[in-house]
């Protein structure tokens, strides 16, 4: 091994063999102050005041963590912190505020166990306890979130799970809102706590009847059900339901179909389904693919399943605290960048990048309100480490976009020193149609098909009538193509936009999509195109957002 | 130290990094005009182990364009003409021809070195950085690049191995270091 060793060494270093370029040339130029290659990328140099900025960070970093806090570590957060990781990372290293603070009002124990605040978000770690003989699978509530000290309500997300050896349901409430002030007097409020069980009722779906089929359900708060099935080729069947309900309360209980085998055993989808879509009619509609050939199996049965209130306990659960900034606040740091986006429409940019010990949020602005941004996949390069993201929408601000990525297994040291780097994945772009009509004619029950193209991509259209509606379905054959969004017709020069029956999701691989028109009577109509997406699963943009210490 | 004489103290070896990451001459000469650039941006003279540091910027910089470009290293035809002629001009014919064979082979077992075993082979041999310097550059533990170094010089002995390569011979051939 040594002798290759050698060799290598000497290959990699024998300045004879080595083709050099003009360094005095090259010398030239560096003067001019201008970067070549990495210029073109953005590459954004923090001043070197800010490396002083954050070598004071880390030393406090470091100082915070050799104060740590225990308490917490009492339950394992790891599981329902499975999303948060930045927030499972700071409680493994004893960051977060203890609280442990509890109220027992009619047997149910509320805890907040620890509190994390800093310049992106407040989370507050609780438990509630029901009484031994509490019935049901989950619990819900009215209403949770924070009142400030103006008693203003400050609302949040709740996620929480049944912990079968300690008897409590262990969860997490999240929210942007962050303090002004270094310490502030605030309020955790629960209102009403719901007892909430699993429901199942039998229906006698036909699946090889692809006619709208309605199963009256009068239970639970449920009025009925219909389903309806489309083919989506490749052997696969979308199945619609759409569950109209007799009791407001029961909405967003998740009701969904279950097919199940011969063997009574549920029948896997073929891809992700879509729960809960609301209709301007009030109904739910749920989207579910399955292969032809295991829901029209012999013997496939089919049920509705749903949650449903068992009971409810009227009363408010209140915790007072002084939640602190103080441990994670002084590890953050927030800079303005201002990357423009290449390629990405509406004059998009990295606008700011706030940098908390538990996250790291980048705010993306554009000149255009509700800009669509082409990709559907975000990472950050720290180093070595890949961070995923998410895109969130602002609240109440369509011109920007935040991109939130959980800070796990790095330190401080390191986001400060190591360069940054943003990746958007998997490009879907939104396309407007064109002033070509397509020409539907000899509209019928029967399905006619027809082939049109549009920025050089197929569609196949087909079109029939059932139970008095049109029904136009596209797709294409080039997987680059994502879909028409929807069609429409001219009348009196008044668009008249179809229903859109397949709900689909940017960037998945099904650019089938299905247009209804309700009540049509004529042979033939003029449709076009309003807009469609096209996919590029592997488009890749890396943008230099610092470039470390 | 002048600006100058910084630069021509680390050219060659910024170059040669920049090279063995890039296979690519131009983009080579382009990133090494970039590193020289960002090192003067900075606040270089407060800087203690500035070779180290330098060699640092040069791989994240590789490592960055590597990255965005998805590049797997390219043949580079001019540079074999660029070997050849250096060889010619001080070797015999004889020896020419085996020495060829040798280079072609390193070019190409280079080549097919991963980009994580390559930055560990450049940063060592190239920049002369210590174990506890790459792995400070690369962000990885000591232990890792050792590993990295070990790995990528077995798989150069593997593939010599394969190709029963003359030279190899004299050397244990199923012995470990």
């Amino acid at each position: 091994m040594e002798r290759i060793e050698k060799k290598l060494k000497n290959e990699l270093k024998n300045a004879d063999k080595m083709a050099y370029p003009d360094f005095d040339k090259m010398w030239s130029s560096i003067q001019q102050d201008e970067l070549k290659i990495t210029e073109t990328e953005r590459l954004v140099l923090p001043p070197p005041r800010k490396r002083k900025k954050y070598a004071l960070v880390a030393g406090l970093a470091i100082a915070l963590m050799a104060t740590p806090v225990y308490a917490a570590l009492n339950y394992d957060w790891s599981d329902i912190l499975s999303y948060r990781e930045g927030i499972q990372t700071a409680l493994e290293q004893g960051l977060g505020q203890k609280i442990e603070q509890s109220i027992t009002k009619q047997d149910i124990t509320l805890t907040v166990h620890t509190a994390f605040i800093d310049d992106n978000r407040t989370i507050l770690l609780y438990t509630l306890k029901p009484s031994a003989s509490w019935k049901g699978d989950h619990i819900g509530f009215d209403r949770i979130g924070l009142k400030d000290e103006d008693g203003n309500f400050i609302e949040g997300d709740y996620v929480h799970q049944w912990n079968k050896e300690l008897g409590v349901f262990q969860g997490y409430f999240e929210t942007s809102w962050v303090a002004q002030e270094k310490v502030a007097d605030t309020q955790l409020t629960i209102e009403n706590i719901y007892f909430i069980g699993d429901g199942k009722q039998s229906i006698d779906y036909d699946p090889t009847n692809n006619e709208t089929q309605v199963f009256p359900i009068h239970k639970d708060g449920i009025d009925h059900v219909t389903l309806q099935a489309f083919e989506q080729g490749e052997g696969r069947v979308v199945l619609q339901s759409a569950v109209t309900f007799s009791d407001a309360d029961t909405k967003n209980k998740w009701v969904r179909i279950i097919a199940m085998d011969p063997m009574n055993k549920p029948i896997q989808e073929a891809e992700s389904p879509v729960f809960g879509t609301p209709e301007d009619t009030g109904a739910y509609i749920n989207q579910q693919v399955f292969t032809a050939d295991s829901i029209r199996a012999k013997d496939a049965s089919f049920e509705l399943s749903y949650m449903h209130n068992l009971g409810v306990i009227k009363d408010t659960w209140r915790i007072d605290m002084k939640l602190s900034k103080k441990q994670l606040k002084n590890s953050s740091s927030r800079d303005v960048l201002n990357i423009p986006l290449e390629n990405v429409p509406g004059g998009t940019k990295v606008r700011e990048m706030r940098v908390t010990p538990t996250q790291i949020r980048l705010l993306l602005t554009s000149e255009e309100k509700y800009t669509h941004i082409p990709y559907t996949k975000y990472q950050l390069a720290i180093g070595e480490k890949l961070l995923d993201g998410g895109r969130w929408e602002v609240e109440n601000n369509p011109y920007q976009t935040e991109l939130r990525f959980e800070v796990a297994g790095l330190s401080m040291d390191t986001l400060a020193s190591e360069p940054i780097t943003l990746i958007a994945k998997r490009r879907v772009d939104v396309v407007d149609g064109d002033d070509q009509p397509i020409h539907l004619t000899n509209i019928s029950a029967k399905p006619q098909s027809k082939t049109s193209t549009i920025g050089g991509y197929p569609i196949t259209w087909t079109y029939y009538t059932k139970n008095n509606n049109l029904y136009v379905e596209s797709s294409s054959p080039d997987a680059e193509f994502g879909g028409v969004t929807q069609t429409y017709y001219l009348h009196q020069k008044k668009r008249n936009y179809g229903t859109p029956l397949i709900i689909s999701l940017l960037g998945d691989d099904n650019n089938m999509q299905i247009d209804e028109y309700e009540n049509f009577k004529d042979k033939e109509l003029d449709i076009y195109i309003w807009k469609y997406t096209t996919n590029d699963p592997n488009a890749e943009q890396h943008v230099p957002l610092t470039i470390g210490k | 130290m002048t600006e100058r004489e910084l630069f021509d103290l680390y050219n060659k070896d910024v170059y040669r990094t920049c090279y063995y990451m890039l296979r690519n001459a131009q983009d080579a000469e382009d990133l090494c005009h970039d590193v020289f650039v960002t090192v003067f941006r900075q606040d270089w003279q407060s800087i203690e182990h500035t070779r180290a540091w330098i060699m640092r910027i040069a791989m994240n910089q590789c490592l960055n364009l590597l990255k965005r470009k998805q590049a797997q290293l390219k043949k580079q035809h001019q540079v074999q003409i660029l070997h050849e002629q250096a060889t010619a001009s001080i070797k015999s014919v004889d020896t020419i021809v085996l020495e060829k064979a040798a280079e072609e082979e390193w070019e190409e077992l280079l080549k097919q070195l991963p980009d994580k075993l390559m930055a560990v082979v450049t940063l060592r041999y190239i920049g002369e950085l210590s174990l506890t310097e790459i792995a400070e550059t690369l962000n990885i533990p000591v232990g890792t690049v050792k590993s990295r170094l070990h790995k990528a010089l077995k798989t150069m002995r593997k593939k010599l191995e394969q190709n029963q390569s003359l030279w190899l011979k004299g050397e244990n051939q199923f012995g470990t270091h």
